[in-house]
């Protein structure tokens, strides 16, 4: 028995250390785009939208094309894009579009997973989000393929150096958000969130759980907003100025200090959550007035109003308490307003419908249809800002009593003609936030955080 | 030459009989078989997770090396570097103290329960039975919500009253609400069932004449109890505390509910953070991955080693089995019913309360302006295409899919655990059987979420499989959950005496037969905890497929995607129908063949 358990145990130690090890292997010189995706693609960038959705018809006819996205949004425009399609070839009525969704950390792994096993008839496409895996997963390694779409860069209001390589769908915005339902907080410097007064009362994301919650602490180290943050510090409206001594940190800089005090601030007050929205609903109720928060801002937009709760709590810092209009918003807060990180679309270097994959990336990113699902919410801003719908009154409006599934409910009606109900709502465009005398938020830059990484991820690991 | 071909013939011979003897006994052929399938299903993971620990991962900053090279600097990271404390050692204190904290909780709690329902004439037993279990049933983390939810309180964050506070007024301190009390007796209370089945048990089994033995001699009631009834819950009380503590030192949902938003980590969060996270510490997070399952492996040794000195526990024999029943008195057992039922109501029904409150607020944790059903009943779009509850086929699909997944899983973990349990048993003696019983427990102690990896990765170099994901389901959820079935499947045996199976085997009853028509039978509730229990842990499970079943495809992953998009109330309704499918599983399984988890102990 012994003598038949080690020849089992030696035969099975081999096998399995045969498939751990292939399991692992993956490739460490990279995976290989292949010819047809590449030539596919270059053609796709050439190709108008009409020609491009043909070709994709074609292509597709009945069959299933795989897309995975950290965002769940895309699969209500799959209708829609089925319908094109169907257009140019009745075939594509049966067509589908599978609709999977992942967090950032996972999503990579099972692409790269896939690629590294030369799955050939895996994800054609995916939307990403992390500058910093995809620059060195996605793009360093996997060389996942660029697509950009014809109208896209022929289109004036884009900006091609910014998002064009790595081509990114939208921005997604993270600003800083306070409850003002007792009428006394206001927070008009990024610098007052490290003072004692915030602390342990300032609520935010865990920045291991997505990596954009890192990506913006890393950013913060960029000379611009080193110096910018240096400013802010200097004005005269950091409250916090007494207890920070940034001269604490000058080894690692002169500009670079003011970056390391602020994280370190930050991460010492803040309060961490599993996602937004649970850190949303720490800050809601008028009980959390004084609470501050670095959060999505799509997120207030779901609140239901009610007694304790409503969207009314909200002031978001860089808009002040008394937005009435997006458009003529002018910045309240010292520093930066928020952070933009960005949704990316990539093509795989294996995908089995190249074609289709960059008609669907077209669709979503050129075409007001195709990027419906994000346009209705504040906080998010395609890279092509004409597809985008006006919200700079989005606060504006009325509750009317509406029929609802036989029961008569208040439903509010969103009017730019009516009432401010909401200031926060009232969502300026992408250019304001963008701009140094608007919102002047960060925006997320894969070089950069890939570079820095390493070193201002050790600092954070420190304090938290 | 004549004479050389006639012995080989000989010794072939020979050695076929031996092979045919020996593969005669059913107990050595499930040995062999299953020792091989699992050590084979099982190395791969163990390896791959042994490879990740020495290599350089993408996007690993090691110095002086690249990605794919072979590397020491993991362990150094992770046992001496100057992040080692912050990394491994405080999170590891921390898991111990939970784990041990956990353990006294669900021994205490769980066996005092026990020994009320069946040694005592305690009232409302069907009901306190029942409703016991459901802590085991719900997914941990809703057990750690509904204690956030109860006792968070304006002392631990500004704007956010719990339900404790709005009713009286009194803010819980945050030593309450988060860090290593809570996390241990969240995890005390989820696991409290494994040592009420476990313990209760053999409790119900256990041959009244030996207590009676001590009662003639006139040996006192507390003597009695430490000195046989102790004794003889050994077993299970080694049992409950190997699956309490591995189970509480890979735990990652309460202690990243209940711990993370104070920074309290331990070190199942430090694990996953590292290996899910954004990729820069893949390596460090295996090195601790690996030391959990090592500090798994001793607890299972110490646990074998403590099996193979002990004398047989055999509690079932043909003899009488009458129960002595202790009188709690007149006022006694009511006081300690109503007691007991209160406690029971709070930890067990609360947490569905709590979800069905959830599920009808109009904002997480907002009961400032009454309830809503448009999250269960609007036909009208809510928000990214999912309608309420009842008009979003998405979530019956995934339901349907949840249910067919976990019938799958608990039938071949559940037989395949049975049979390990009856061959373990047969041959406890013997180091194979001892090897395989260890084999078939090693899955509990792999972390889910490696598990998932590991085998999402192996499954993509096999193309028909990774085209299949609904089987890798199966065969990770199968992997996963045979430890629970061959557990429950040998301690029944352990307490089945030989002398039953053997009067059968005079009368040369087939081996099947014996299985069917004795064996089974007995230990019936046992046998059926075998299956009920992977089919329960399946059914909520979301860690161990995460990488290979595709969101949407069970209901668990589904959740995760309602939470992203925003419906909290979905994600509560949709746990709340989880729960409730699998108590009307519980109880038609319980109509049907007379048994369930509680019923096994004797509610």
């Amino acid at each position: 028995m012994s003598k038949l358990n080690k020849a089992f145990l030696a035969t099975t130690l081999l096998i399995s250390a045969a498939t751990a090890v292939t399991a692992c292997s993956g490739a460490a010189s990279g995976i290989q785009p292949e010819d047809r995706v590449v030539s596919a693609v270059n053609e796709a960038m050439t190709l108008s939208r009409d020609d491009l959705f043909k070709k994709a018809a074609e292509e597709i006819g009945g069959n299933e094309l795989k897309f995975v996205g950290t965002s769940s949004r895309f699969k209500k425009a799959i209708s829609a894009f089925r319908t094109e399609l169907t257009k140019y070839n009745a075939e594509c009525e049966k067509m589908s579009i599978t609709e999977e969704s992942m967090v950032d950390g996972q999503i990579y792994e099972k692409i790269n997973g896939e690629l590294d096993a030369g799955v050939k008839d895996g994800y054609s496409a995916f939307l990403v989000q992390d500058g910093y895996q995809l620059q060195k997963k996605g793009l360093d390694y996997a060389h996942y393929v660029n697509y950009i779409p014809k109208e896209w860069k022929d289109a004036n209001d884009t900006n091609k150096d910014l998002n064009g390589n790595p081509f990114a769908l939208q921005y997604n915005m993270k600003t800083w958000m306070v409850n003002n339902a007792d009428g006394n907080t206001t927070v008009d410097n990024v610098w007052d969130f490290t003072g004692a007064k915030f602390k342990n009362k300032l609520v935010t994301m865990d920045p291991n759980n997505e990596n954009v919650n890192m990506d913006w602490l890393i950013m913060l180290t960029q000379d611009k907003w080193c110096d910018v943050l240096k400013a802010a510090y200097e004005d005269s409206t950091n409250d916090a100025k007494a207890e920070i001594n940034v001269d604490d940190y000058k080894d690692k800089g002169e500009k670079k200090k003011y970056a390391y005090a602020f994280i370190k601030g930050f991460l010492t007050n803040a309060s961490f959550f599993g996602d937004d929205g649970k850190a949303r609903d720490q800050m809601s109720s008028k009980t959390a007035a004084g609470t501050a928060g670095w959060i999505v801002y799509s997120k207030i937009a779901s609140i239901q109003e009610t007694n304790d709760v409503s969207k009314k709590n909200f002031t978001i810092c860089a808009l002040g308490g008394e937005n009435t209009d997006g458009t003529t918003a002018t910045s309240h807060i010292k520093g930066f307003g928020g952070f933009m990180y960005k949704h990316y679309l990539q093509v795989s270097p294996y995908a089995k419908y190249p074609y289709t994959a960059c008609a669907f990336i077209n669709f979503l990113s050129t075409t007001a249809t195709g990027y419906k699902a994000w346009a209705t919410d504040i906080g998010d801003y395609p890279t092509m800002p004409s597809i985008n719908i006006d919200r700079t009154k989005y606060g504006h409006g009325e509750f009317v009593e509406e029929e609802k599934d036989g029961k008569t409910e208040k439903v509010w009606k969103q009017n730019d003609s009516k009432e401010n109900v909401f200031p926060a709502l009232n969502d300026p465009k992408s250019s304001w936030w963008e701009a140094e005398n608007g919102g002047n938020v960060v925006i997320e830059d894969p070089a950069y955080i890939a570079a820095n990484y390493a070193e201002v991820k050790e600092f954070i690991d420190l304090y938290h | 030459m004549d004479l050389n071909i006639q012995s080989l013939k000989q010794s072939a011979k020979k050695t076929c009989n031996k092979g045919l003897t020996f593969f005669g006994v059913p107990a050595n052929t499930i040995l062999i078989f299953f020792g091989v399938l699992l050590l084979v299903l099982q190395l791969a993971p163990l390896v791959t997770v042994l490879i990740d620990t020495l290599t350089v991962h993408l996007m690993e900053n090691v110095p002086n090396a690249k990605y794919g090279d072979m590397t020491f600097y993991h362990y150094y990271s992770v046992f001496g570097s100057k992040t080692s404390w912050k990394d491994f050692y405080l999170p590891l204190i921390n898991s111990l103290a939970v784990s041990v904290l956990a353990c006294i909780f669900a021994i205490v709690f769980g066996g005092t329960v026990a020994y009320l329902i069946t040694r005592t004439n305690l009232r409302f037993k069907k009901f306190i039975s029942t409703v016991f279990i459901f802590p085991y049933i719900m997914p941990q983390w809703t057990l750690a919500l509904f204690w956030k939810n109860m006792f968070i309180s304006t002392s631990c964050s500004p704007g956010y009253v719990g339900e404790f506070q709005a009713i009286t007024g009194l803010a819980s301190p945050e030593w309450m609400v988060y860090g290593m009390f809570p996390i241990a007796l969240v995890l005390g209370l989820h696991y409290a069932p494994f040592a009420y089945i476990l313990i209760g048990g053999i409790l119900r089994n256990m041959d009244a004449n030996l207590e009676e033995a001590a009662t003639i001699l006139n040996i006192p009631r507390w003597k009695i109890f430490t000195k046989v009834t102790i004794p003889i819950l050994k077993p299970a009380l080694l049992s409950t505390i190997l699956l309490v503590f591995s189970s509480a030192m890979s735990s990652y949902p309460v202690a990243v509910t209940l711990g993370k938003p104070i920074g309290f980590e331990v070190l199942a969060t430090k694990m996953q953070s590292m290996i899910q996270g954004n990729g820069t510490k893949v390596g460090q997070g295996n090195v601790i991955s690996l030391v959990l399952i090592i500090i798994g492996v001793l607890i299972l040794l110490m646990n074998t080693l403590s099996t193979g000195s002990r004398k047989q526990y055999t509690t079932v024999s043909g003899k009488s089995g009458q129960v002595s029943k202790v009188n709690l008195g007149k006022v006694g057992k009511w006081i300690t019913s109503g007691v007991l039922s209160v406690i029971v109501l709070f930890f067990c029904i609360g947490p569905m309360v709590s979800f069905l409150l959830e599920s009808l607020l109009p904002n997480s944790g907002d009961y400032s302006s009454g309830l809503t059903t448009r999250w269960w009943t609007s036909k009208v779009e809510l928000r990214n295409g999912y309608k309420g509850i009842f008009y979003t086929p998405q979530i019956w699909e995934a339901l349907g899919r949840s249910v067919a997944l976990s019938i799958c899983c608990a039938l071949i973990a559940g037989t395949v655990g049975l049979l390990i349990g009856y061959a373990v048993s047969k041959k406890r003696k013997s180091k194979g059987a001892q090897f395989v019983n260890g084999l078939a427990f090693l899955p509990y102690l792999l972390p889910s979420i490696s598990l998932s990896a590991v085998f999402f990765s192996l499954s993509t170099n096999i193309k028909w499989l990774y085209a299949l994901p609904f089987l890798v389901c199966i065969i990770v959820g199968v992997l996963k959950y045979i430890p629970f079935a061959s557990r429950s499947s040998l301690n029944a045996m352990l307490q089945l005496s030989n002398e039953i199976e053997e009067a059968a085997m005079i009368q040369n009853i087939p081996w099947w037969k014996r299985m069917i028509r004795i064996v089974f039978p007995i230990q019936k509730s046992s046998f059926l905890s075998g299956y009920l229990l992977p089919f329960i842990s399946c059914m909520r499970e979301l860690s161990l497929f995460v990488f290979i079943a595709p969101s949407g495809l069970i209901l668990t992953t589904l959740m995760f995607q309602l939470s992203e998009t925003g419906l909290p109330a979905l994600e509560n309704g949709a746990n709340l129908i989880l729960v409730v499918v699998i108590l009307i599983f519980n109880y038609l399984i319980n109509k049907v063949t007379g048994a369930s988890l509680d019923k096994g102990i004797g509610g």
